[in-house]
């Protein structure tokens, strides 16, 4: 139960964080808003990882054992990110919103099976009906 | 044509979410915010500076703003935790819910300068099915 609470405290803090990071664009600039977000978390997790006695894993032979491909997740995202703001701006934020949703929750279920052998019909299922919902709500939003 | 772009960017935020995880296999959770974000930051950094050649600034905003850095580290800690034990498609089932759930209690309340708006009837039926998705997914 605590992994299912914890996605759900991930939704409240990525939807926060949203919030912050459109605040930080619109004071400090798109690139500079989000470059902090950056900057601080990278420092911040620097200092965490000396705090918690973890300086090892930042040594050269420890980097360079993990396989180069598996570094690339914030480029994915950082591309992610542009395609967002380049397709929201040609169409609306309702569509952008539901069909980013679906490719993502779209290739997790593949990835899932891929990298840990998880796959479910009854999940699958589950994860569609929540995307109906989610369409279903923001409709209903952006008609209010 | 913009469509695919569109589920092309999800798909990209799903490869970012597995491979985050993937990464945890590795390194402590720290350990997994701090590249993250490093190899963004020196990516983003290069191309303001040497593409754009944009000057960098930061200062004049209210103090809450500065705390983005940190809720970055728990977004991406919370996710690749999440993922590491139950899957990316779960973890992104059950976070979507979490946003759909802050984006009306802000609405409802009007924090972070939003307007307020209280939720609709007719949002009713989407809340069903999310919440009958919902059960599927941790039941099966």
């Amino acid at each position: 139960m605590i992994y299912y609470l914890t996605a759900l405290l991930n939704g409240f803090l990525v939807t926060v964080n949203r919030l912050t990071n459109v605040e930080a664009g619109r004071r400090f600039g798109t690139g500079n808003g989000a470059l902090i977000n950056y900057l601080e978390a990278t420092f911040l997790s620097l200092f965490l990882i000396f705090a918690t006695g973890s300086s090892g894993e930042l040594s050269p032979s420890r980097i360079a054992s993990v396989p180069l491909w598996i570094y690339l997740g914030s480029v994915a995202g950082l591309i992610a990110q542009i395609l967002q703001i380049i397709g929201t701006l040609k169409t609306n934020t309702l569509i952008s919103s539901i069909l980013t949703l679906t490719g993502n929750l779209g290739i997790a279920v593949v990835l899932d099976h891929v990298f840990y052998g998880i796959f479910s019909i009854k999940k699958t299922l589950g994860i569609f009906l929540i995307l109906l919902g989610t369409a279903l709500v923001e409709k209903a939003r952006n008609a209010r | 044509m913009y469509y695919l772009i569109l589920l092309g960017a999800g798909m990209l935020q799903g490869i970012m979410n597995s491979l985050n995880a993937k990464l945890g296999e590795y390194f402590s959770l720290f350990g997994v915010t701090f590249f993250v974000h490093a190899i963004a930051m020196v990516l983003l950094a290069a191309y303001l500076l040497l593409i754009r050649r944009e000057k960098l600034r930061f200062r004049g905003a209210p103090w809450y703003i500065y705390l983005v850095g940190v809720m970055g580290i728990a977004v991406v800690a919370s996710s690749s935790y999440v993922t590491m034990h139950i899957g990316a498609g779960t973890l992104m089932a059950i976070s979507t819910v979490g946003q759909l759930l802050s984006s009306e209690v802000i609405d409802l309340f009007g924090f972070f300068g939003m307007p307020r708006v209280r939720p609709a009837l007719n949002q009713l039926p989407g809340f069903l099915f999310i919440a009958a998705g919902v059960v599927l997914v941790i039941l099966y």
